[in-house]
């Protein structure tokens, strides 16, 4: 008699503990060692200090997480299907407010992927994560400096986040200056951007697309305004305290990427 | 007296486990049913993203291939069909036809050089291409909700609790034909 109790509460817990459907959590996903994860070895010392800075600062300063992850491969998973993965698994940005973005590479792949949380789509649109892929990542991935490209497509993230939280970072425009600007523009490329940026006002104001046409074509990343800032002090990213993971983010999947 | 007491002891945690296991049980088909109508919050949302953009897409489309007369109708009619759709079966079937048949209509756009050149046709394509990733997120996370419903109501206990419940239908997952999600890629 004394017995079957304790015999039902071992029977209950053991039901308890298997029928809780554990969905199959994928093992192959590794964990985040920091904000930069180059698990691919593929970026130099110095400027994985300056993006390691350069997320810590956002952090701080925005509450807002940016992540960079470099990898071999992404398969079995295509780079958008792992970036949302791998996003729901490490939940970069803070609960709540979702403020994430996951910059991924997939060095044998050649692929690269821009993930936004949902509250950084607004900040962070599709479009402008699209431009970021293409005009100022890309052309460094070419030519095979994929220290400086993530670099770069990282400032550009930082930045269009911190314009969210209305604050800049101290060393970005420098960084912005240093490490965006360069890539961009030949005489041709700026003549087309420039007859895009008409097509699309007329646009704009033809038709009244409003947001629609403003996401693609209002894009581009001259933000104005980082001429000014001429000799804003080094780039020491001293700041200091290990990285305490992130915040509990969620993804819907927003961002773009592709090839190079 | 001694013993007495110990087996009263033993009953009352019994019965205390048992009680709070059962309330948990109820408890827990509600939170799952919860969950699933969550996640279905938002892949609706992303359909009805997709649902505003073609608006704008057949619009443009018409002015360019007005000749793809059936196909933009059949959009046009999957549409309202998904506007009107009442019951979750029926908009994901009306979802997933759409899927199908933007699917076609943008690849037939391939054919209309002067469609492809037109800015405001690119920028719907890119953000069309934006939504159908953002429906797939939510679509798997739906299903991994309606996973974790039924599998639950189909458990030994799980069925008693969500028969108690009178939450005995099981949800309903959102399949989505592989190739119907394939957006064409977009050449700039």
């Amino acid at each position: 008699m004394r017995f079957r109790p304790r015999l039902t509460c071992a029977l209950l817990i053991a039901i308890c503990l298997f029928s809780s459907p554990l969905l199959a959590q994928e093992a192959d996903f590794p964990s985040p060692r920091g904000y930069i994860n180059d698990f691919a070895n593929a970026i130099a010392a110095e400027e994985f200090q300056k993006l390691d800075a350069l997320a810590r600062a956002l952090e701080q300063k925005t509450t807002a997480e940016l992540s960079v992850v470099t990898l071999k491969t992404t398969k079995p998973y295509d780079i958008q299907d792992y970036s949302v993965r791998l996003f729901e698994k490490w939940k970069i940005g803070k609960a709540g407010k979702d403020n994430g973005v996951l910059l991924l590479v997939a060095l044998e792949d050649k692929k690269v992927w821009i993930t936004t949380g949902y509250g950084l789509e607004g900040a962070i649109p599709d479009a402008r994560a699209s431009n970021i892929y293409r005009n100022i990542i890309v052309p460094y991935f070419k030519k095979g400096d994929f220290s400086k490209g993530i670099l770069a497509g990282s400032i550009a993230l930082v930045d269009l986040a911190a314009g969210e939280y209305n604050t800049t970072i101290e060393d970005l425009p420098q960084l912005s200056q240093q490490y965006v600007k360069p890539v961009q523009k030949t005489p041709l490329a700026s003549f087309i951007e420039g007859l895009f940026t008409l097509l699309f006002f007329i646009l704009f104001f033809g038709f009244r697309l409003g947001l629609f046409s403003f996401l693609l074509l209002g894009s581009g990343r001259r933000r104005g305004g980082y001429w000014y800032a001429g000799g804003l002090g080094g780039n020491s990213g001293g700041f200091g305290g290990g990285f305490g993971g992130f915040g509990g983010g969620f993804t819907g999947g927003g961002g773009a990427g592709g090839g190079w | 007296m001694g013993k007495g007491v110990l087996i009263l002891i033993v009953v009352v945690v019994f019965f205390l486990a048992l009680g709070g296991w059962f309330i948990g049980g109820l408890n827990r088909v509600v939170i799952l049913d919860e969950n699933v109508d969550q996640s279905w919050a938002q892949v609706e949302n992303q359909l009805q993203r997709r649902n505003d953009l073609v608006f704008n897409l057949v619009r443009t489309v018409q002015g360019y291939a007005a000749h793809e007369r059936g196909l933009l109708t059949k959009v046009t009619e999957l549409r309202s069909q998904w506007t009107k759709a009442a019951s979750r079966g029926e908009k994901i079937e009306a979802a997933t036809e759409m899927s199908g048949a933007l699917s076609r209509l943008l690849l037939v756009a391939e054919n209309y050089p002067d469609l492809k050149a037109d800015q405001s046709f690119l920028t719907m394509q890119s953000q069309l291409e934006g939504t159908e990733n953002r429906i797939a997120v939510e679509r798997r996370r739906y299903n991994q909700a309606v996973m974790a419903f039924n599998s639950y109501k189909r458990s030994v206990f799980g069925s008693l609790f969500a028969r108690l419940r009178g939450l005995t239908q099981s949800a309903e997952y959102f399949e989505a034909e592989e190739e119907a999600f394939e957006v064409p890629v977009v050449q700039f």
